[in-house]
Formats: C-alpha cells, sequence, structure tokens
C-alpha cells in the first residue's frame, strides 16, 4: 500500500520536482566543492533550483543528459560568482588573460578539413568556462543577457569568453593536428 | 553570412554529441546512492524554501494543464448568465417577482425605524389613519409607506403575524377563497368582507376615500377591533 502511495506519488511528480528529488544531493556536493561552506552552498542550490524553476519549459525540452548538462552549468556558475564575491576579489576565476595573439577565424576552412569527430574530441577538452559559453550560446541557444545571468558575468564578458573560447577551439584543434592548415 | 550559420549548426551538433557522448557531469539520486557518497541532510529552511517552490511548480503545472477547461468553464458561465438575464428580462412571471423583491428591499431600507419609535410606524401625514388599537404581544417588523398608502407587518412572539394595508384610494382587491368562509358585516356601517380559512383571517374595509385590508394569524373579532380603532368613518 505503502509502496503504491510512493509509486503514485512519483508519478504525479512535476517536472521539477523530478529534477529537485534527482539531483539534489549532487548539486549540493558540486557547491559545497566550489565554496567550501556548509550554508553557502545549500543557498546556492536553492538559488540554482530557483533559476531552473524559471527555465522549467526550457529544460523540458532537452534530452536528460542535456538537462544534467544545462543545471550543472548554471549550478557551478552561481557557485563560483558566490565564491568569487565571498573572496572580494575579482581575479579569481575571471577571464585569463591571453599571452598570444587572438585568432578566433574558426571559419568554413578549418571545418572544411577536420573530421567531425575530431570536433566532438576537441570540444570536450576545452576548460569549463569556455565550454559553458559555447554550451549556453550554441547549444541552448540562450541570449547573450541569459548567458550573462547565467555565468555572473557583463553582456561584454559573454561575447569576449565566447570569441576566446572559439580561439581556444581552434588552437585544440590544430595542437592536436586534427587539421592541417597547409593543406 | 550563410556560411556562419552553417558553421554554427556544425559547432551546435558537436556540442550536442560532445554533451551526449561524455559520463553525464550530475549523478541522480541511484546512481549517488550506488557511488557509495553520502547523502546530505538539508536545512529545515532550505526544505521549506524548496516544497514552497514545488508547491508553486505544482500550481503553474495545475493551471497550465487546466487551461481548456477553466477557460471553458468560464465561458460556459458567461452564456449561463447571458442565458439566465436574457430568460429574466422576457419572462414576466419571473421579471416581476424578481423586480418586486428588490424594489422591496430598497423601500425597506430607506424607511429604516430605530427601535425606540417603532411604535410609530408611519409618517405623521399617514398616523391620522393608523388604528390605535393593535393586539396585546405584537410589534412592528416591517413599515413601508408610498404617497397614499402604506402597509405594516406586526409579529407576535409565536411567530404569529398579520400585515395592515391601508390606501386612500380605492381600487379592487383579488384575494384567495378557495376552501374559505366568506362573510360580509359592517364596520361603523361601512360594509367589510371577512375571509377566513384555518388560522389565516382576511378583511377587506373600503368606505369613501381609504381602503383597509388586514390579513394574517388574527381572528376575526380583534381584526375588526383594529378597523374600529381608526379615525376614519367617525
Amino acid at each position: 500500500m505503502i509502496a503504491y502511495a510512493l509509486i503514485d506519488d512519483e508519478q504525479t511528480r512535476t517536472l521539477f520536482e523530478q529534477l529537485y528529488y534527482q539531483y539534489r544531493q549532487h548539486m549540493y556536493w558540486i557547491a559545497q566543492q566550489i565554496l567550501c561552506d556548509e550554508y553557502l552552498a545549500e543557498d546556492i542550490t536553492a538559488e540554482a533550483f530557483i533559476r531552473i524553476a524559471k527555465k522549467i519549459d526550457f529544460i523540458a525540452s532537452l534530452s536528460e543528459k542535456q538537462q544534467r548538462d544545462y543545471i550543472v552549468v548554471v549550478l557551478r556558475n552561481l557557485a563560483i560568482d558566490a565564491y568569487r564575491k565571498k573572496r572580494k576579489s575579482p581575479e579569481v576565476l575571471t577571464e585569463t588573460p591571453e599571452t598570444s595573439p587572438i585568432d578566433d577565424t574558426l571559419d568554413e576552412k578549418i571545418f572544411g578539413k577536420i573530421r567531425y569527430d575530431n570536433l566532438v574530441t576537441a570540444i570536450s577538452k576545452l576548460q569549463d568556462p569556455y565550454l559553458d559559453v559555447l554550451k549556453l550560446r550554441c547549444l541552448y541557444q540562450q541570449s547573450a543577457e541569459e548567458t550573462a545571468n547565467i555565468l555572473g558575468i557583463s553582456v561584454n564578458s559573454v561575447n569576449q569568453r565566447l570569441f576566446r573560447a572559439k580561439a581556444k577551439l581552434k588552437q585544440i584543434l590544430k595542437e592536436e593536428q586534427y587539421f592541417d592548415e597547409a593543406e | 553570412m550563410k556560411q556562419n550559420n552553417s558553421m554554427e549548426q556544425l559547432l551546435s551538433l558537436a556540442l550536442q554529441d560532445a554533451v551526449e557522448r561524455t559520463q553525464p557531469a550530475l549523478q541522480n539520486e541511484v546512481e549517488w546512492a550506488a557511488a557509495g557518497m553520502e547523502s546530505h541532510t538539508f536545512a529545515t529552511a532550505f526544505e521549506k524554501r524548496m516544497k514552497h517552490l514545488c508547491a508553486q511548480e505544482k500550481r503553474r503545472v495545475w493551471f497550465e494543464r487546466h487551461q481548456k477547461g477553466l477557460r471553458n468553464a468560464v465561458a460556459g458561465m458567461a452564456v449561463l448568465l447571458c442565458v439566465g438575464g436574457v430568460t429574466i428580462a422576457s419572462v414576466d412571471a419571473i421579471r416581476t417577482p424578481l423586480l418586486q423583491y428588490f424594489l422591496k428591499i430598497g423601500d425597506s431600507s430607506s424607511q429604516y425605524i430605530p427601535s425606540s419609535v417603532i411604535n410609530l410606524p408611519v409618517s405623521d401625514q399617514m398616523a391620522v389613519y393608523y388604528p390605535t388599537y393593535i393586539p396585546e404581544g405584537y410589534v412592528v417588523v416591517d413599515v413601508i409607506e408610498r404617497d397614499t398608502r402604506y402597509h405594516v407587518v406586526y409579529l407576535n412572539e409565536e411567530d404569529q403575524s398579520f400585515t395592515l394595508f391601508f390606501d386612500c384610494e380605492n381600487s379592487a382587491i383579488s384575494f384567495n377563497t378557495e376552501n374559505s368562509v366568506v362573510e360580509e358585516i359592517e364596520i361603523k356601517g361601512v360594509p367589510a368582507v371577512v375571509s377566513m380559512q384555518d388560522n389565516q383571517t382576511i378583511v377587506i374595509w373600503q368606505g369613501e376615500g381609504f381602503s383597509y385590508t388586514i390579513a394574517g394569524n388574527l381572528g376575526k373579532e380583534e381584526c375588526i377591533r383594529i378597523l374600529e380603532s381608526t379615525r376614519v368613518g367617525d
């Protein structure tokens, strides 16, 4: 009888409730790893759920893996933002200054020469800040404002980070010799 | 621009595949437990906040799911109200009592008399037609006065009531005489009609320039005594 009630309860759960009961533990753990503060980690987890609730229709349109990925992007960036504020050091985890001139020409010439699988592999080698901005703008089709809101940075920084992410991707493709520029 | 678009599409596709091919970055409860990770006990404030958020989301989903039904229900109510309104306005049998009811409310409220003066229920203009005798135990519970007429409702503690109608103008009065004993009498030398049925008595007394009717749980004698106590016909 109790088991039946539990099954019934799970079936009537909204998507938001399902996400909450499924992922709250790991979400808290991720926030705790970044913040090393139990109370702040709970606050950030709650804040992440508030943002999830606001975007629940969009999240519903994603596959399960994409849902998990989107939630992590939102949560991680909230935690990083909170950490930054906590430390009151704007330098922490902000844009990495480029030491070499940026080449963002991720153009059709390059894409024409690389194998699709290599592009996927190169993407997975990107650092989180670059990967997050690429995912939010190119995969989840979020606007620059929405992306800025999720990442806790300005719209200008979003555009700058996207620019650098593409340059970084090209750099990885070159370094891994996934395409030959001379060809 | 077209090439840029196709590049963006390719990048989007590659990103999608990257997400789908890699291990999920977030573990669900089952995976979390299977990995032997310890579950965190959240603070009460957190649980409360989340419960509130869940309830809010549940409400939103419910409204979204039932939006069509709700819209139909509202439309149905609106149609019912319209049909009801038209019916009431077009059928006399419904419209007239309804109008009378509302008019009566208006009259009653505009002629509210404080309890200290309730024994003088009608205005000075009508007081001359008011009987000086009222059976013991009866109190005034309602008074309506118009230009040439008034009516007063009396009630006693045993829930017996009678109504006294007065009009300066004589007009035809219809009343139910089914299973009643009807009798013609004279009060102060002016003809009157008495109709009795069970414990209900109706006395109609009409003379030159006055018309009295008493109807209610009163005996014939009491009715006559009331009418005799008026100053008309003296």
